[in-house]
């Protein structure tokens, strides 16, 4: 994994946003859209952190509270809770977020390794942090996160 | 490799749609012996020729050079110079196998392993050469242009065959820039045209003609050689092929060379060869097609929908049919072989005329689109209202439009078993007869793919285990030659492939034993079972493993793997085994898996959708009969339905919602432990609603899921779930409802097994309530409540009731003295129990209910008041107390004394016309006596039996009666001579009606009576079912006139 910090170069632009207290990002490219609809369906019997499926332009799309995924207890759904959808593996999922913030702009080599824990985040789901001028950001390795072991 | 992806993608289409049937008719040719079907033949021969000229295009040299020397042998057989024997045959199956794994793998196919085949193949054509012939096989002849350069080197053997058809060779060279490009031309075209004038040797693009600058001409010319032979004359061919005729070179070769390895330069004897004459009929069967005409126009014709490369490239547990030697080499030298097919992505033939319809289809689609925006915008109620059903309406055409281009026909997958049955039968010396009936039958692409295998077992089993050694079966009384019968037919909106073999049977006693042995099932169960069920032990997981190959009949290697497939399909299997004469496997499937019919149930707020495949029945159990209707086996909860006990599951438990504290599950279950009574339930607070529930069934699970809410019937389009569902059992998938809320849609077994159930609980119970009745001599009876009047209830058996109406009483007409309605564009007469019987007056207003009657082929009504209710009870008829004309007697049902109206009697007075008069019938018995009919009638219900005995009597014979079969059996054997014709129900304890009639007709000195079987069901498998077992008329209980007119006719027939 941190293997694929040193990999990668280049630009980097991130789409930043709260889980908990800490802040996140993920690389732009991999987003599809963010929307604020949070009707879902239940699963029952499904992993803990599963919120449900919705109804996405007739695409039925799994949604996961990321804050649970990464370690945090069940998120709440607020005025501000935002899903990201992204696609991973020919499947859109969406993860919910408590909070979006803005897109920073940056390259690839100004990412440093992780520490293990990120403000109780579980350090394995990150490629790696990014020092922005007020913040750490954690960039997350969206493939892990999603693996669905 | 030059060609670009597409033309590789259409040669590798066309190649498997070619040798798609290949099989078959080379299984065809093999049957036919020395006595060849020409025409078969040279459909296999063409087939050859067209993946062979193909290939050799395309520069797939492997392919090309294999393709070749089966179209070599194949035109060896043509000639009569080979007989297709069955080894002969076998190399060329093996070869068409190896073709069809190169262009599986068409572009690793260069490097392929091939010399075992061509070896092979080469052996078998020269086996049959004489000698100066076979010598030419093996002799190679370079063939050069005019310019000296090598162009092609061919086997002599290949040339002489043309020469003997009396052909003349030429050497064309075709420029691919000016003959083709600029003509306007293609390569298929000029192919094509040749083809239909001649025979195509080998053909070759010379690239390395375009690269050397070392000639004195600009090489703007792209070569390609096509060796020809043709009757045409050479002074002929320029205008023929539009070619210059410093092209053409006309090759001379002498018939049977003479001298050894002859490296003769042909093309530098430009000596012209003396025609001869034109051999007519080999012209006629060499038209044939390189990316022929035929198979363009298939593109555009009715599409055989064959997805060709799917269906060849099944990896399907093939019965590995004994090798060739070389075969056995092969795999071994060549490890590509074992590599997975390069994925190509997936290609559908359609018919055109479907891709109109649907284009049409769309277009309407948006021409309503259109003006449900107009009228929107211009808020036009009523014009949205009709664009809205404008739009349903194309919509479910443009469903069903689709769906239909999915279908492919199941001949796709059957079409490979005689090849399986064929090298399965000569492994294993046996002799056997695939018959395959209902090839068109279309299925759903992804049902079609995945029943390759599942299919192939079960044949390869029936084949395998089913059908005896020829010895053996000689010995039994059979042909020595098996049959095994593929059949598939439409049935009740799906699809249903049988496998019919008439082999051994399947020992049921021996399945039983091992399931004993291996815990599956309990004694208690193994007795309680009939043999179906016994048969049908086989799919159970756990019952045989591989080492038992020989031991459960062999039968049962894998099946629970076959029957877990066919769940996923939606299938369901069922197994009907005879001992020694055969077995039956039967398959239902539905039509498609995309969109499917589904009642939605609700827990809570969330809606679910069950598959209508699944569902058997609903039911609404009232607060008040929970503990008659549920009861509690160990842990379990079952439901007693009609005397079946079917363990009751709740969605909410099973899916581990807590949502409500006063779920229907906590509540039955509490009231059932005595825990609570009623009252105090209802005092916690709950309100108690009636228990919804569902009962459905997949495979071997039937229970009834217990849900808050019972639902429409809806069509769902079947959404599959992400991958973090993987290891939720429960659901098949999702779908998206009106609203745009998405449901989850149940998987029936799935949910059986997470809940537990095993079939056991239910079976063990089944026996004691067995007992029980049994023992208590009470008669369980449905019946139909309704009144007469608020305080007089009344009664009629369930099963003599056609239908229920609920209409106003304004609606009654009286016309010529009668009261009747109108009803389903007919009239209905109308009664009321006051004009036949001693009851009081029916108030005719206000809501009245129908109960419809038929009866002697007619329809009546009997006018009642509601409330009316269907219950199940054990009731004791008092039938003497009450008893009147058209009132058969009374019973205390509830809490209310209940008149139970005779039906027969009271529309006999009603309507006396409807009642045939029939005249007597007497018959002589054994000591020549003339007397009136002895009538055995073999019933176990108290009721029906008293009714059914009563109108036979009424009609003037003498009637028994017995109250199983067991009893019947016994009275016939008593007195042999004494019954004239049997009457009998079918389900019956100790023995049934089947086992009865199959009795009686097996032994002689009955087997001629006739025997009518009463029953109230009568689906077209219990009939078949019946007349196998002997039975001659099927009649159904609640018509009475019929069943007289049916025992009239009988005895009539007797008695002659």
């Amino acid at each position: 994994m941190k293997q694929q910090v040193k990999e990668k170069t280049g630009a980097l632009q991130l789409s930043c946003f709260y889980v908990g207290s800490a802040l996140c990002g993920i690389d732009i490219n991999l987003i599809q859209e963010m929307n604020r609809q949070m009707e879902m369906t239940k699963v029952p019997q499904a992993p803990a952190y599963v919120l449900g499926i919705m109804n996405l332009r007739g695409r039925i799309v799994t949604i996961i509270d990321l804050g649970r995924k990464l370690g945090l207890a069940p998120s709440k759904t607020t005025e501000t809770s935002r899903i990201i959808i992204v696609n991973s593996r020919d499947e859109n999922i969406g993860l919910l977020v408590d909070r979006i913030t803005d897109v920073v702009t940056s390259k690839w080599e100004a990412v440093e390794p992780t520490p293990s824990n990120i403000k109780g985040l579980k350090g394995k789901y990150f490629q790696g942090v990014l020092k922005s001028s007020k913040d750490l950001i954690a960039v997350l390795d969206v493939g892990e996160v999603l693996a669905d072991d | 490799m030059m060609m670009d992806d597409e033309t590789l993608q259409m040669y590798v289409e066309e190649a498997a749609e070619h040798l798609g049937d290949i099989e078959n008719d080379l299984l065809a040719i093999e049957q036919a012996g020395a006595d060849i079907d020409v025409e078969l033949v040279n459909k296999v021969f063409r087939a050859a020729h067209s993946i062979k000229g193909g290939a050799g295009f395309l520069g797939l040299t492997k392919i090309k050079d294999l393709g070749h020397k089966i179209e070599n042998i194949l035109d060896m057989v043509r000639n009569r110079e080979l007989v297709p024997e069955p080894e002969v045959v076998n190399i060329v199956l093996l070869a068409f196998d190896k073709l069809r794994d190169l262009i599986t793998n068409v572009a690793e196919s260069n490097e392929a392993y091939i010399d075992d085949h061509v070896a092979a193949l080469t052996a078998a054509a020269s086996a049959n050469l004489k000698g100066e012939e076979k010598a030419s096989v093996d002799r190679r002849v370079e063939i050069r242009d005019g310019k000296g350069r090598l162009v092609f080197e061919v086997a002599e053997f290949d040339l002489l065959q043309n020469k003997k058809g009396g052909k003349n060779l030429y050497l064309l060279e075709f420029d691919l820039i000016h003959d083709v490009q600029r003509k306007n031309k293609t390569v298929f075209d000029i192919l094509k045209g040749m083809d239909s004038t001649g025979v195509i040797l080998d053909l070759k693009v010379d690239f390395e003609a375009i690269g050397t600058l070392e000639d004195d001409e600009f090489s703007n010319r792209i070569p390609f050689f096509v060796l020809f032979g043709s009757i045409v004359e050479d002074d002929i061919m320029p205008a023929l092929l539009d070619l210059g005729s410093e092209f053409i070179t006309t090759l001379n070769i002498d018939l049977p060379s003479r001298q050894p390895a002859p490296a003769v330069d042909f093309a530098r004897e430009l000596l012209n060869q003396t025609p001869q004459t034109p051999d007519e009929d080999r012209t006629d069967t060499l038209i044939s097609e390189l990316f022929s005409g035929e198979s363009l126009a298939s593109a555009l014709n009715p599409p055989p929908p064959v997805s060709a490369p799917a269906a060849v490239s099944n990896p399907a547990p093939q019965p590995e049919p004994q090798p060739l030697a070389d075969d056995d080499a092969s795999r071994k030298a060549d490890p590509r072989a074992a590599k997975s097919p390069i994925t190509q992505p997936d290609s559908l033939r359609v018919h055109v005329s479907l891709l109109e319809d649907l284009m049409n289809l769309a277009g309407e689609l948006v021409l309503s689109r259109n003006q449900l925006m107009q009228a929107i915008s211009s808020n036009a109620i009523h014009q949205i209202e009709v664009a809205g059903q404008r739009i349903d309406l194309v919509t479910s055409e443009l469903q069903e439009t689709i769906m239909l281009t999915r279908m492919q026909t199941v001949g796709n997958i059957f079409n490979k078993f005689p090849r399986v049955v064929r090298d399965l039968a000569r492994n294993l010396g046996k002799e056997i007869d695939l018959q395959l009936e209902g090839n068109d039958v279309e299925l759903d692409k992804t049902i079609i793919e995945g029943l390759g295998d599942p299919l192939t077992h079960l044949v390869r089993n029936s084949a395998d285990h089913g059908i005896e050694m020829p010895d053996v079966r000689v010995a039994a009384g059979k042909p020595a030659m098996g049959t095994i019968v593929l059949k598939a037919y439409h049935e009740a909106g799906q699809v249903i492939i049988e496998i019919v073999d008439d082999g051994g049977g399947l020992n049921s006693d021996k399945i039983v034993a091992k399931a004993l042995s291996r815990g599956l099932i309990s004694p208690d169960q193994a007795k309680s079972m009939s043999d179906k069920e016994k048969a049908n032990l086989i799919f159970l997981p756990g019952l045989s493993t591989a080492e038992q190959v020989t031991d459960v009949s062999g039968r049962g290697v894998g099946m629970d793997v076959v029957k877990s497939n066919l769940d996923q399909l939606g299938g369901q299997v069922d197994i009907e085994t005879e001992r020694g004469k055969g077995t039956t496997i039967r398959i239902k499937l539905p039509l498609t898996l995309a969109i499917i019919p589904s009642l939605l149930v609700s827990v809570g707020q969330e809606r679910y959708a069950i598959p209508q495949v699944n569902v058997d029945e609903l039911l609404r159990i009232p607060v008040a009969q929970i503990t008659e209707r549920v009861e509690l086996v160990g842990d379990a909860e079952v439901l007693l339905l009609r005397g079946e006990l079917i363990p009751l599951l709740y969605l909410s438990n099973v899916l581990g919602l807590d949502e409500s504290s006063c779920e229907a599950s906590k509540m039955v279950g509490e009231i059932l432990r005595g825990e609570k009574s009623l009252g105090e339930v209802q005092e916690a607070g709950c309100t108690l609603a009636d228990v919804n529930l569902v009962v459905v069934s997949a495979g071997q699970f039937r229970y009834g899921l217990v849900v808050d809410q019972l639902h429409d019937s809806v069509e769902i389009v079947v959404k599959p779930l992400g991958r973090h569902f993987k290891d939720c059992q429960g659901y098949a998938g999702a779908t998206i409802m009106g609203d745009g809320h998405v449901a989850l849609i149940l998987d029936v077994a799935g949910l059986g097994r997470l809940g537990d159930l095993s079939l056991s609980i239910a079976r063990e119970k089944q026996q004691v309530t067995k007992e029980a009745e049994a023992g208590s001599g009470q008669d369980k009876l449905s019946l139909f409540v309704f009144r007469n009047t608020p305080q007089e209830y009344c009664a009629v058996p369930l099963d003599l009731v056609a239908r229920v109406e609920l209409i106003d009483a304004a609606e009654i007409e009286e016309v010529g003295g009668r009261r009747v309605i109108k009803y389903r564009g007919g009239t209905l007469p109308v009664f009321s129990l006051d004009q036949a019987t001693n009851v009081n007056m029916l108030d005719v207003s206000g809501e009245v209910i129908v109960i419809v009657f038929l009866m002697a082929g007619h329809e009546i009504g009997l006018l009642a008041k509601p409330p009316v209710d269907a219950i199940e009870a054990q009731v004791a008829i008092d039938s003497f107390t009450l008893k009147q004309p058209g009132i058969s007697g009374s019973a205390v049902i509830g809490d209310n004394t209940t008149l139970i109206v005779d039906i027969y009697e009271l529309i006999q007075s009603v309507q006396p016309d409807w009642f045939a008069v029939r005249g007597s019938i007497e018959i002589a018995d054994d000591a020549g006596e003339v007397g009136v009919p002895h009538l055995l009638l073999v019933e176990d219900s108290d009721f029906f039996r008293n009714q059914v005995k009563k109108f036979i009597e009424d009609d003037g014979y003498s009637i028994d009666v017995a109250e199983d079969g067991v009893v019947a059996w016994n009275m016939l054997n008593a007195d042999p001579g004494r019954y004239d014709l049997v009457v009998t129900d079918i389900e019956m304890p100790n023995m049934d009606g089947f086992e009865l009639s199959r009795r009686i007709r097996q032994d002689q000195r009955f087997s001629l009576v006739p025997i009518i079987a009463l029953t109230s069901l009568a689906g077209d498998e219990d009939v078949a079912r019946g007349k196998a077992a002997g039975i001659d008329d099927y009649q159904v209980k609640l018509d009475k006139e019929r069943l007289l007119q049916s025992i009239y006719d009988w005895l009539k027939r007797y008695a002659s």
